[in-house]
């Protein structure tokens, strides 16, 4: 079966739009998750990012290096809509539930629940009860993997700030986590240090 | 240089983030190799980094991306919120396509004339495969296209009517045609293929219906 040849194929802005942008569309979404920690609120991030960015069509296609750009894009969005619910007087209440939001001990714990299950609930706690500075930054960097020189470009602040902030992030992280009454009894049970 | 156990401790994260100088990575190391508490801290950030990065993320449905630049496609471009649209958009993205038999040129084959209705939805571009039957290789065949006013070709919202001289092997030919509505209504694409002294066109009706069926009809070929 042979093509028929068409006129040279001119492109309309949304087909370019849609192929420089589909390849980072999940990688978005998974930042916007983990910042969000709610499936649709992630959405609606890429969402928002994605109508921003279509009138910067030709810009774009300038770029090089996309991934570190957009990243920074979505985190600034996020950071505006964070602004915006902080002086909103009304709390908005997503559908879904935020993966943070499951306190450790709050429900009964199956006798098959593993320690490492048991760690991933007292974390996903522990989590919420940082600062949203330390909460950012313990995602980007110690979740996602992004280097401290990535997330200096994404955020603006000088290298050292950061690394002074990641260190008091991961100590309140750890100073949250010995906190937690049923992994600490499960700690002593097992005789187990603490992390 | 040496290190004791406090100052081995306060430098474990950047040790496991590699982001030690070469001597404080190597101090790390001696002290580490004789003390076990110290280790053993180590096993613990170890551990717990690797919570972190197993943290789950909920996964997105396949509509996802459709869904996104769905929004977008809707957001800047006033016409296409239209429910005709809609219909092209959804049918390309269930891949859909409408085959319309030609037999140009072998006027005893027979003609492909079925109706279709195809169910579509909101933002997405339809492809339409137009099927040349040839006999033979055939060098400058010229083919036009001429669309109706509340549709346009992808690329080219510009041009009405397109066209362009090309060749058709031995058998099946294919023409796909990115078509998208811009407006609601009922209108006649007309595709005519011209070789020497002989042509044939054909007209394919698009047009929707009050609940979003979007239906396709070929009709019977015209000679020329």
């Amino acid at each position: 079966m042979a093509v028929i040849n068409m006129w040279p194929i001119r492109r309309s802005d949304h087909q370019l739009f849609e192929q420089l942008m589909r390849p980072h569309l999940k990688y978005l979404y998974r930042l916007a998750y983990r910042l969000t920690g709610q499936q649709h609120a992630a959405e609606d991030l890429v969402q928002e990012v994605m109508l921003k960015l279509f009138p910067r069509l030709e810009e774009i296609e300038k770029i090089e290096k996309l991934s570190p750009w957009l990243s920074k894009v979505l985190y600034r969005v996020f950071i505006d809509q964070l602004r915006k619910d902080k002086r909103s007087p009304v709390d908005l209440i997503g559908d879904d539930e935020s993966i943070y939001e499951t306190q450790p001990g709050k429900e009964q714990q199956p006798a098959e629940v593993t320690e490492s299950e048991i760690l991933q609930k007292k974390i996903q706690y522990a989590v919420t009860h940082l600062n949203e500075d330390q909460r950012i930054l313990i995602m980007l960097h110690d979740v996602e993997g992004y280097s401290l020189l990535e997330i200096q470009q994404i955020q603006d602040v000088p290298l050292g700030t950061l690394k002074s902030r990641l260190n008091r992030a991961r100590a309140k992280l750890r100073e949250i986590l010995k906190e937690v009454e049923p992994y600490a009894t499960y700690e002593r049970v097992k005789g187990v240090r603490g992390i | 240089m040496k290190m004791n156990c406090s100052e081995t401790r306060v430098r474990l994260d950047d040790y496991y983030d590699d982001e030690l100088s070469v001597l404080e990575f190597r101090a790390v190391n001696e002290h580490l190799a004789s003390c076990d508490e110290c280790k053993h801290e180590l096993q613990a950030v170890d551990a717990l980094r690797q919570a972190l990065r197993d943290m789950p993320v909920a996964e997105v449905d396949d509509e996802f991306e459709n869904r996104i630049f769905g929004e977008v496609r809707k957001h800047y471009s006033g016409a296409s919120s239209s429910r005709f649209a809609a219909g092209f958009m959804t049918a390309m993205a269930a891949g859909l396509a409408l085959w319309f038999a030609t037999s140009i040129f072998i006027p005893q084959l027979p003609v492909d004339d079925a109706s279709q209705v195809v169910m579509v939805a909101l933002n997405d571009a339809y492809e339409v495969r137009l099927k040349f039957d040839a006999p033979v290789d055939l060098e400058q065949v010229t083919l036009s296209i001429d669309l109706p006013d509340n549709i346009e070709l992808e690329g080219y919202a510009d041009r009405k009517e397109l066209t362009w001289q090309t060749q058709l092997k031995q058998g099946q030919n294919i023409l796909a045609l990115p078509l998208k509505a811009v407006a609601i209504g009922e209108g006649e694409l007309v595709a005519q293929l011209f070789y020497g002294d002989k042509s044939r066109s054909f007209r394919v009706i698009l047009k929707t219906t009050g609940n979003d069926a979007l239906i396709y009809q070929v009709r019977k070929f015209n000679s020329v």
